[in-house]
């Protein structure tokens, strides 16, 4: 049996533990889609207890504690036949970006760094930080040169789009991997999570990619061969959850019947919640 | 007791330059007094159990960083040079700011960089963040900001080549001191650019040139560099007239120009303004061409013998 571990990079906010629950309950109970688990092959289910309990409840899962750092096991089996155990990790997501603002990779990162056969990215493009600049809205009077003392800027206060490129060129340094010719492996997977709340604003995640993080799409380009990377836009619940009021579609039909993917190029929804992490894991 | 390292290319925000994941296993790790002069080296009151992963602290580069770059070839260096007030970091600061906005340099694409931090901090100040209004950054100067060496990859759309471009942000009263004694130890910055620069964008201010106050100084300031940098440097120049939306009396153009021809015959002649920023783009394409053709890198990979891992090694072979 194919081992893989995906490497889910995906800071605080960006809906990581909701995939994770829907992902999990996709590969259980709906059993079209390309990855499945095999009956009783997940490892230890209290790991994503709250999650799976709230979405049962059609309720929205609270914030993973900082300290958590888990993982779920389970064993997958695919359309072709292929059997792969996954390992997917859970952890708060301020982790994530800590490594970027400390400068440091911390021991739990490293391991899965080196072994993921694939790193999925999460970005929640409605909390996106982008700042407008001179550039694209010029002032009506001349600037003039700042009197401010100068400041270095820390990786809180950067941009996204330098921000994300930093987080993945520190990745690829701790992974071993040269950036001088564009990279195989391992593969990389973007996720533009939460896509309900776009509301039809951007026609396809490959356009969102182009249009509003040209930086990381150029260096993505640049740094991955074409084959070795993708683009996917993931509503993991189709519509947003509260916490405190139940929805009512979910607590009757099931979570495993909301949430959908869109590929790079496409505008229609694929209710498959496995396909980015199939393509990811090449089965 | 305070820990210190020895080694005079370690710095205690990047990993061991050695390689110790551990710095107190390296031999150059010690635990003696650090002296005063040692300031710049790593010291630290306890040794940390490991270093940070990560070799570049995400800043402008000093030249003890450049190291962490020979790994894959000769970068190409592209000099800012001007007197102050001039232009050099704002016209940095538009690269960069291109750069977020599309990602390229005419067909060169984005593929990383060092000095993320370092472009950050140079287009803090041209952002709408909140009060006040958005300015250009702030004059550099030897006794400020600290000068430095900001750092791109590129990857080129016609070849796939990867080549790292180096831009130096260095202060205006640099360039002016070198102008009148080069070869005085004060000098020494402005030298080191001007003597490893593959391509300089030698900037002329429209600006103070079409303001009576500053005119005479600025003129000055300017003919003295041209005159230098066309006795002194053989490498592709352009003069680079930035702010060229504010107009200049014919005979100041004509005096530069005149400065321009009589000591630099070579050089390209460029315009560029905040009001166009095609114009900034079309500049630094320019000068990284001019710069990565004066030091081009030609591949040769050795032929592949055999497939067992230890006699299939492969290097490339930067011809020159």
């Amino acid at each position: 049996m194919k081992n893989a571990n995906v490497l889910v990079l995906g800071g605080s906010g960006t809906g990581k533990t909701h995939y994770a629950g829907q992902l999990l309950g996709r590969m259980r109970h709906n059993r079209n889609g390309r990855l499945r688990v095999r009956p009783g092959g997940v490892d230890d289910l209290s790991k994503l207890e709250e999650v799976l309990a709230c979405l049962e409840e059609g309720q929205a899962a609270g914030h993973t504690p900082g300290e958590t750092w888990t993982g779920i096991r389970c064993e997958l089996e695919s359309d072709d036949g292929t059997a792969v155990v996954l390992e997917w990790p859970e952890y708060a997501g301020e982790r994530l970006f800590a490594i970027v603002d400390h400068r440091t990779m911390p021991d739990e990162w490293r391991g899965p760094v080196r072994s993921a056969s694939g790193w999925l990215l999460l970005i929640r493009p409605s909390s996106l930080k982008l700042y407008e600049d001179l550039l694209v809205r010029p002032t009506n009077i001349e600037p003039q040169h700042s009197d401010s003392p100068t400041a270095i800027v820390n990786g809180a206060g950067w941009d996204d789009r330098a921000r994300y490129v930093e987080l993945l060129q520190m990745f690829l340094f701790a992974a071993g991997q040269s950036t001088y010719e564009p990279a195989e492996v391992p593969r990389l997977a973007v996720v533009f999570s939460c896509w309900d709340e776009l509301n039809g604003d951007v026609s396809t995640p490959e356009q969102l990619l182009a249009d509003r993080l040209p930086l990381l799409n150029a260096f993505i380009r640049s740094t991955w061969r074409d084959q070795a990377w993708s683009v996917w836009g993931l509503s993991s619940l189709g519509r947003p959850l509260r916490n405190q009021k139940p929805d009512e579609d979910f607590r009757t039909q099931g979570p495993e019947n909301f949430g959908y993917v869109l590929r790079a190029n496409e505008v229609t929804q694929d209710q498959d919640l496995t396909s980015s992490v199939a393509w990811l894991l090449g089965v | 007791m305070t820990f210190e390292c020895s080694h005079g290319s370690c710095f205690p925000d990047t990993t061991c330059a050695l390689g110790h994941t551990n710095r107190a296993e390296c031999e150059h790790w010690s635990g003696e007094s650090p002296s005063a002069t040692q300031e710049q080296r790593s010291s630290r009151s306890e040794p940390p159990e490991s270093t940070s992963d990560i070799p570049w602290n995400g800043y402008a580069l000093g030249t003890g960083d450049l190291a962490i770059l020979g790994g894959r070839g000769r970068p190409a260096v592209v000099g800012l040079i001007g007197p102050p007030d001039s232009g050099k970091t704002s016209l940095l600061a538009y690269l960069y700011m291109w750069l977020l906005e599309h990602g390229t340099i005419a067909n060169w694409t984005f593929a990383g960089s060092w000095t993320l931090g370092g472009w950050e901090s140079v287009v803090h100040y041209s952002r709408w963040t909140s009060e006040p209004s958005p300015s250009f950054p702030p004059h550099t100067s030897s006794s400020g900001r600290h000068p430095g060496i900001l750092h791109l990859a590129l990857r080129s759309q016609a070849t796939g080549r990867l080549r790292d471009v180096l831009l130096t942000d260095a202060p205006g009263e640099w360039f002016s001191q070198w102008s009148r004694t080069p070869d005085s130890s004060a000098s020494e910055g402005a030298r080191w650019v001007i003597e490893r620069a593959d391509a300089l964008l030698l900037l002329v201010d429209t600006g103070a040139l079409s303001d009576g106050k500053k005119l005479p100084a600025s003129r000055r300031a300017t003919r003295d560099l041209m005159e230098q940098v066309g006795a002194k440097t053989s490498c592709r120049t352009a003069v680079v007239w930035t702010k060229d939306d504010v107009s200049t009396a014919g005979t100041v153009t004509k005096a530069i120009e005149t400065a321009s021809g009589e000591f630099m015959p070579a050089a390209q002649t460029m315009r560029t303004t905040v009001k166009d920023p095609a114009t900034i783009e079309a500049c630094f394409e320019w000068a990284v061409e001019a710069a990565i053709a004066k030091s081009p890198m030609q591949i040769e990979p050795e032929p592949r013998l055999s497939q067992e891992p230890f006699l299939a090694l492969r290097r490339s072979y930067e011809k020159r």
